[in-house]
């Protein structure tokens, strides 16, 4: 939703996205089609930490057919999309959505797969620069904060014009 | 002609398909495939999970416009692609998912990695079959990628019993398709379109609102064209994002549920919505009797089945979105709707995506 969200893009099927099942795992997969389908074009793929373990796996397909795709994983813990519902909708009971993830560099490693974790905002652009132009597939691990969240919203069966943000989930204390 | 093994003629009719790349993984019902696929001038790729092969496929063919092509084995190779060949048949994808099956003569026995592949698939693919007969097995493969690519593209799965792909037959790779019951729509009903386009030149607070029909019909040119001359903004559902520039100054981004807040208003307050090779999608809309209340509809799309399926229109234009834009496109006049542009404008300003405070986040404490 963030990549939804926040990249611009400028050309037709640029942006690659499971629109209707909303599938997880979808990510990896898709770009390893992608960078092989459009070999001269750089292809990122953005996913969360949870997705991204779903077809894990993938990382050996590209490390053995050296597909220079760029893996970022907003790593924030959780099942993110879910944890929003359970804070805003059900009480803040975080039911099976908070997952402890292993170290993706290592797990990248292990495929042969460049990869670095950043913690610090100061790092991001360095990080992103570098993966850019690296010549082979590489692995962001960016860690975030665990409640952040895809805003604004309109929650379902609400009308478009009922949308929620940031200023309606803050509380008095966290400002 | 000579004779061809089933699974040579595959390989034969997959090159006059024009396709150069392949992604599956072998088992036991495919390994006569995998064995012509050993020196074939088709590229495979080896994934690690059969969703895997599908999903590239789908990735693919999302991104070149090309048709993807996925194998798995039978039984639990075939299942696998489940999940992947229902999401491209959400997303209205061209896909070809190649599936291994028993012998004919094993066929409802419950035999090894046996799965009637093609009863679970068929709530979720454009279409499927069954190779039952070699002879059918070139005609069947013409008919799979015309369906998959015409009309509202989707996956096809054909389901390739292990002995006839064994078995030998003439290869002759049919020159047309012949699919009475199957005429997908392209031209636009003449009149509608003019109406359209009155109603148009004539909305004081136009808003096109652009899908991933858009795409599917490469017509992305077509809707930069139409916005720019009509003066109209445009905003996007999440497939139809990469259709409109989205640092032109008419766009409004994504719309719906975690859309802009400005794409939102303006589905609100507009007198006219041109919903091009969308369909009105639950995660778009929200409640439905409040969806765009001050609009009349145009809803352009290639499937029927779309109109009014969600939310009533006015002005349905059946066919392809690439087809019927140049033929509006010259009736558009251009207006300048300063008042409502300039609406836009602002609330672009004063509502931008991230408008959370920067130290907020840095006193999350998360790790």
């Amino acid at each position: 939703m963030w990549a939804a969200q926040y990249l611009t893009f400028l050309k037709p099927r640029s942006f690659i996205s499971s629109g209707g099942l909303g599938t997880m795992g979808f990510g990896l997969p898709a770009s390893i089609g992608a960078q092989l389908g459009n070999p001269d074009l750089p292809v990122i793929c953005i996913s969360g930490d949870g997705g991204f373990q779903m077809n894990i796996q993938e990382l050996a397909t590209i490390s053995n057919n050296n597909l220079p795709i760029k893996i970022i994983i907003f790593n924030n813990g959780t099942l993110g999309m879910v944890r929003q519902w359970q804070e805003l909708f059900f009480n803040e009971r975080y039911s099976h959505t908070l997952i402890h993830n292993p170290d993706f560099v290592k797990i990248a490693q292990a495929y042969d797969i460049k990869a670095i974790k950043i913690n610090q905002k100061k790092d991001v652009e360095k990080a992103i620069k570098e993966a850019l132009n690296f010549p082979g597939p590489m692995l962001l691990d960016f860690a975030i904060p665990q409640d952040e969240n895809v805003f604004p919203m309109v929650p379902e069966g609400a009308s478009l014009e009922e949308m929620l943000d940031y200023k309606n989930v803050l509380k008095e204390t966290e400002i | 002609m000579a004779k061809l093994s089933g699974a040579r003629i595959l390989i034969e009719s997959l090159l006059r398909e024009d396709v150069d790349i392949i992604f599956g993984y072998p088992g036991g019902k495919v390994i006569p495939l995998y064995d012509e696929l050993y020196d074939a001038p088709i590229k495979h790729v080896l994934v690690r999970h059969e969703q895997a092969a599908v999903h590239a496929a789908d990735g693919y063919s999302r991104s070149t416009g090309k048709v993807g092509v996925c194998i798995a084995t039978s039984g639990p190779g075939a299942t696998n692609l489940v999940t992947g060949l229902a999401n491209a048949y959400m997303d209205s994808v061209p896909v070809i998912a190649f599936t291994g099956q028993a012998p004919t003569h094993l066929i409802g026995t419950d035999s090894f990695q046996e799965i009637d592949i093609r009863g679970i698939t068929l709530p979720i693919t454009k279409h499927n079959y069954m190779v039952s007969n070699i002879k059918d097995l070139a005609k069947v493969i013409k008919e799979a990628f015309y369906i998959a690519r015409t009309g509202r593209p989707g996956p096809v799965l054909i389901d390739l019993p292990v002995d006839i792909i064994k078995s030998q037959y003439d290869y002759n790779y049919p020159d047309k398709v012949s699919l009475p019951g199957y005429q997908p729509t392209y031209e636009g009903n003449y009149m509608q379109i003019k109406t359209a386009a009155e109603f148009i030149n004539n909305a004081r607070r136009p808003l096109i609102f652009a899908g991933g029909g858009v795409l599917s019909s490469n017509a992305s040119n077509e809707l930069v064209t139409l916005a720019k001359k009509g003066r109209i903004p445009v905003t996007n559902s999440l497939m139809g994002l990469g259709s409109f520039p989205l640092t032109d100054e008419f766009s409004l981004g994504m719309v719906g549920m975690h859309g802009t807040k400005y794409a939102n208003f303006a589905i609100s307050e507009c007198d006219l919505l041109i919903a091009i090779g969308v369909r009105f999608d639950d995660r778009v809309t929200g409640r439905v009797d409040k969806f765009a209340p001050k609009a009349t509809i145009i809803h352009i799309d290639i499937d029927p089945a779309e109109i009014n399926k969600n939310i009533k229109v006015d002005i349905p234009i059946v066919g392809d979105a690439k087809n019927i834009l140049n033929k509006l496109i010259p009736f558009i006049k251009t207006e300048e709707r300063t008042e409502w542009l300039n609406t836009i404008q602002e609330w672009k300003k004063e509502f931008p995506y991230l408008i959370i405070m920067e130290s907020q986040i840095l006193n999350r404490n998360s790790f």
